[in-house]
């Protein structure tokens, strides 16, 4: 939960009187805020469901601090005599200054980065087909879509393994197994999210290059309560119908949260009747993406304990998704697979399945002068591809088991953080860290595409924040990471024989056969970073950072060696790759008064070293193999601005705001024809949205509200070798969303409508973008929400 | 403090102002004259191939791909054994594979090749029939960027007696 912070200064002089001071906790309506941390001394208490605490104190001078999420920590000290009963009331977040929000685990967050808090407030109203769409409005947050279900980030141009997406500061594996895949998260569990845009991997670990995004679900209940809620979800593209159930309670110091959510959904509408694949004309039958169905199962649970000296939970959980591919951009063009099949409801090879098991244990002590953490876990993901047997080698025999089963990544992921944060008065806030995580993955299918491989990453860092004047505050911080990655070799007897049947010299038969090779590769380097927060007064704050930000190669960039689907590449590793690297400087200025909230993030990055995939001109001598794609590596410039305005009328019952966000980047090279852009690099884009606020009348109805939005991109005339020039676009959406009583019962609903016109467009950044497939079409959503 | 954003600001702008890369993201061009869409060939009949590729900067490798998509049959090279083509044949489908690289520094060439259609596929020591049906002819070019371009075009094979 929310850490604590600069726990009590104050010497207590021995054998002081006790007194109690009891309180309430109120935000700036004065509704009581249920679930805030008022630390005294190293004790640590919860306001209960009327926002009321109690706490013994010393005679004297005292210091209480109050924090909980979304809203700004407030500091008091006062000279106690008797027994006092104060009211507190905290001020929500947008309007805080100099302090960032921090979320997860209590992991503190650089403060000289700028971050979002994403509330339950901010998913309720826009929760549309994922999480990272939902948060899309963002600058500099763009979603790589993979069709209407699932999608991956991408921030500041960045995606994959770039950006680190935790839960509960933990985190989350399986984003490294390319495009087609999405995060494995319930979209219904999430409680608060926050998202770090730029370089952050001092404590997040060296791979968020890009960014950081951290869901939060492990909130602690208040005291002797038993709650829960139903949430019911309906979508009209891909007539999806979902429901989640959500328990918790807690007596005084046991809690438990209990969470159960399906989804169940066909295939997708888009504004299409024929798509253009490889050269062919497919149809698009009805609209509607044949074989984009698919279900979702998730659950979660878990047990915690808290007290005023520590907190501890253990959660377990498991997300099990499974969902079809289109067939028509699945392998060779066919008209003949892309015929309806008579229901739009089920799921045909191919398709995916993905299972995300998961244990974690999670530990926080409260210290007197700080806290530290411990956290372990164990992730077990899953991810195969069916598709009906079918090899492109006549010699290949049928797998007596699975025979269906094309490929199944299987990997294992041990974890343990260790954080330790202590306030010292002449140093200021130090902590510092150390991270363990120990990978296992293993292949099957009866296509290659990725070697077996064991690997393990340690890292240390340490970090500290000091106010030098009231107006300034600086932080530094270094981390060092080492790993190592051994990869199994392996020979393909099929493959060599069929290149020796086909007349192919023995050599070349050999250096295709080899799909891996035994490989035992070190990585180690420094990360760092310096920071600063300038707060001149109280319309203003800017901060700025420099830093050099580091990654080790995945196993994929290493040592992957097959054919992807859909574009037919043949994608190869590169086992002498060398790690990712390059330095930053990034700035965020923000600017708030009487309404208007302005904020403009300029940013640059110099790899001296970036990896990605590169076309290679040539073709793949496997059977059916397209172009051969090369992880390469290269020297690249990566910047961009981000700006968004908010503005807010006629005594805040109508809101405007407006965010932008361009980037431009491309690779350094002696030779001007190697200049290229970065691939997957989203146009120039923004969000427009307009907010009225009901007066609410009717006392049936309360905390109404209507908007209409729009999004829009230019067209993306920057482009890698072999990327798809994208149009531009523009698309609209709009809804409303109120509370409704029904007799003591409170009801939230929210009634949504994306893409109004039902326009069709593409996204430079999807998937589904390389077959020009277009993106879903006109969407009506209705979420309801039944606190109980 | 506004000085150090200003210049950060500058340094952007410098940066990012467009200063044209000579890069290469135009797709190669293919312009097959024959065979044309619905030809009709026998097994052992000669497929005349004849297609002008070109690129503004420089072509790399082309590829021919011939492989069966006859309706109600999956994909060919999902069958193990023969299959029952559309005229009631046994057959086995054929499968062509053609990878040719051009010649350096070539902007345009035309190419001018024969393909053999067999009668019979070797298929596990047996010969077996081709199989009857539509084919997909695939070209597909590469120029030296990687930039690719594809073209399919539905031919027939069909046995004597049709």
């Amino acid at each position: 939960m929310i850490m604590c912070l600069l726990i009590s200064f104050c010497s207590v002089v021995s054998n002081a009187q006790l007194y109690t001071v009891t309180g309430k906790v109120l935000d700036e309506k004065g509704i009581p805020l249920p679930g805030c941390h008022v630390h005294y001394q190293d004790k640590c208490s919860v306001t209960d469901l009327e926002g009321l605490f109690i706490h013994e104190v010393n005679e004297g001078n005292i210091h209480i601090i109050f924090s909980f999420i979304g809203y700004d920590k407030k500091d008091t000290s006062f000279v106690v005599t008797h027994d006092v009963d104060m009211n507190v009331q905290l001020v929500s977040e947008n309007q805080l200054i100099n302090e960032i929000a921090v979320v997860g685990t209590g992991i503190s967050t650089t403060k000289s980065k700028k971050n979002e808090v994403v509330d339950a407030s901010f998913m309720r109203k826009n929760q549309t087909g994922t999480f990272i769409k939902s948060i899309e409005r963002i600058a500099g947050v763009n979603a790589m879509d993979i069709g209407a279900t699932s999608s991956k980030p991408i921030i500041r141009g960045m995606g994959f393994n770039r950006v680190v997406v935790s839960e509960n500061g933990v985190k989350q594996e399986g984003q490294q197994w390319g495009a087609d895949h999405g995060l494995e998260l319930d979209p219904f569990s999430i409680e608060t999210a926050e998202v770090v845009k730029g370089a952050s991997g001092l404590e997040y670990g060296s791979d968020a290059i890009g960014g950081y995004i951290n869901v939060t679900n492990n909130k602690v209940p208040v005291k002797n309560s038993l709650s829960g809620e139903a949430s019911l979800l309906a979508k009209s593209v891909n007539d999806t119908y979902g429901g989640s159930v959500f328990l918790q309670g807690r007596k005084e110091k046991t809690f438990f949260k209990l969470r159960l959510s399906a989804l169940d959904f066909g295939d997708y509408r888009v504004p299409t009747d024929q798509i253009v694949y490889l050269s062919q004309k497919m149809p698009i039958y009805n609209n509607r993406l044949k074989n984009t169905a698919g279900n979702e199962k998730d659950f979660s649970a878990l047990v915690g304990r808290v007290s005023d000296k520590y907190k501890t939970t253990l959660s377990v959980s498991n997300v099990n998704q499974k969902s079809g591919f289109f067939p028509g951009a699945h392998g060779i063009p066919d008209n003949d697979r892309v015929k309806h099949d008579g229901d739009y409801r089920n799921v045909d090879y191919p398709y995916q399945k993905a299972n995300h098991f998961k244990v974690l244990s999670q530990t926080k002590l409260f210290l007197p002068q700080g806290h530290a953490i411990l956290d372990l876990g164990f992730q077990d993901n899953k991810r195969q591809e069916w598709s009906a047997f079918h090899t492109h080698y006549p010699n290949q025999p049928i797998p007596d088991v699975d025979e269906n089963l094309e490929l199944d990544f299987r990997l294992k992921t041990y974890s343990a953080n260790l954080k330790y944060q202590v306030n010292t008065q002449p140093l200021g806030k130090l902590s510092a860290g150390l991270q363990y995580q120990l990978k296992d993955n293993d292949v099957a299918g009866y296509n290659y595409f990725l070697p077996q491989y064991d690997a393990y990453s340690v890292g240390a860092f340490a970090q500290v924040e000091k106010k030098i004047t009231d107006k300034l505050k600086l932080n530094g911080g270094i981390r060092y990471d080492q790993s190592n990655v051994k990869t199994l070799g392996y020979f393909d007897e099929v493959l060599y024989d069929y290149f020796i049947s086909r007349g192919d010299s023995e050599e070349d038969a050999i250096a295709y056969a080899q799909r891996s090779y035994d490989l035992d590769k070190d990585f180690g380097d420094i990360s760092w970073l310096v920071g600063l927060v300038y707060k001149p007064n109280d319309a203003i704050i800017a901060r700025m950072n420099v830093g050099k930000a580091f990654r080790m190669p995945t196993a994929i960039e290493l040592g992957a060696n097959g054919i992807h689907h859909g574009s037919f590449r043949h994608e190869m590793g590169d086992s002498t790759l060398n790690s990712e690297k390059g330095y930053y400087l990034d700035g965020n200025i923000e600017f708030k008064t009487r309404g208007w909230e302005i904020e403009l993030s300029p940013y640059m990055y110099y790899f001296t070293n970036y990896l990605y995939l590169q076309p290679t001109g040539e073709f793949s001598q496997l059977p059916h193999g397209g172009q051969i794609y090369r992880y390469s590596q290269t020297e690249a410039l990566l910047s961009g601005l981000e700006f968004s305005v908010y503005k807010s009328w006629f005594n805040d019952k109508v809101g405007s705001l407006v965010t932008l966000e361009y980037i431009y980047n491309k690779r350094i090279s002696e030779d001007e024809s190697q200049r290229y852009p970065l691939p997957f690099t989203p146009p120039f884009n923004g969000f427009v949205e307009l907010d009225y606020k009901l007066t609410n009348g009717n006392s049936r109805w309360s905390n109404s509200r209507l908007f209409v939005n729009s999004r829009f991109a230019s067209a993306q005339n920057r482009i890698s070798n072999n990327e798809e020039l994208t149009d531009g676009y523009v698309i609209f959406g709009g809804g409303i969303s109120s509370d409704l009583a029904l007799g003591s019962h409170k009801l939230e609903l929210t009634l949504q409508a994306s893409n109004i016109f039902n326009t069709k467009y593409y996204n430079h950044v999807s998937f589904y973008r390389q077959v020009e497939i277009p993106e879903p079409g006109r969407n009506f959503q209705l979420l309801v929400k039944v606190p109980f | 403090m506004k000085k150090s954003f200003i210049i950060l600001a500058a340094i952007f702008m410098a940066l990012s102002s467009c200063t044209k890369d000579e890069v290469d993201t135009k797709k190669p061009e293919i312009d097959v004259v024959s065979p044309e869409e619905d030809d009709h060939f026998h097994p052992g009949d000669k497929i005349h191939f004849v297609c002008n590729f070109s690129d503004d900067t420089e072509l790399a490798n082309y590829k021919i791909d011939i492989h069966f998509n006859s309706d109600g049959h999956e994909h060919s090279a999902q069958l193990k054994s023969g299959v029952v083509d559309d005229h009631g044949h046994e057959g086995h489908p054929w499968d062509y594979d053609y990878d040719g690289t051009f010649e350096e520094g070539k902007m345009s060439v035309k190419v001018d090749m024969e393909i053999q259609i067999p009668t019979e596929i070797d298929h596990d020591g047996e010969m077996e029939e081709v199989a009857e049906g539509e084919y997909h002819f695939g070209i597909y070019c590469l120029d030296k960027a990687g930039n690719q371009q594809v073209e399919f075009i539905k031919i027939a094979i069909e046995h004597d007696d049709h």
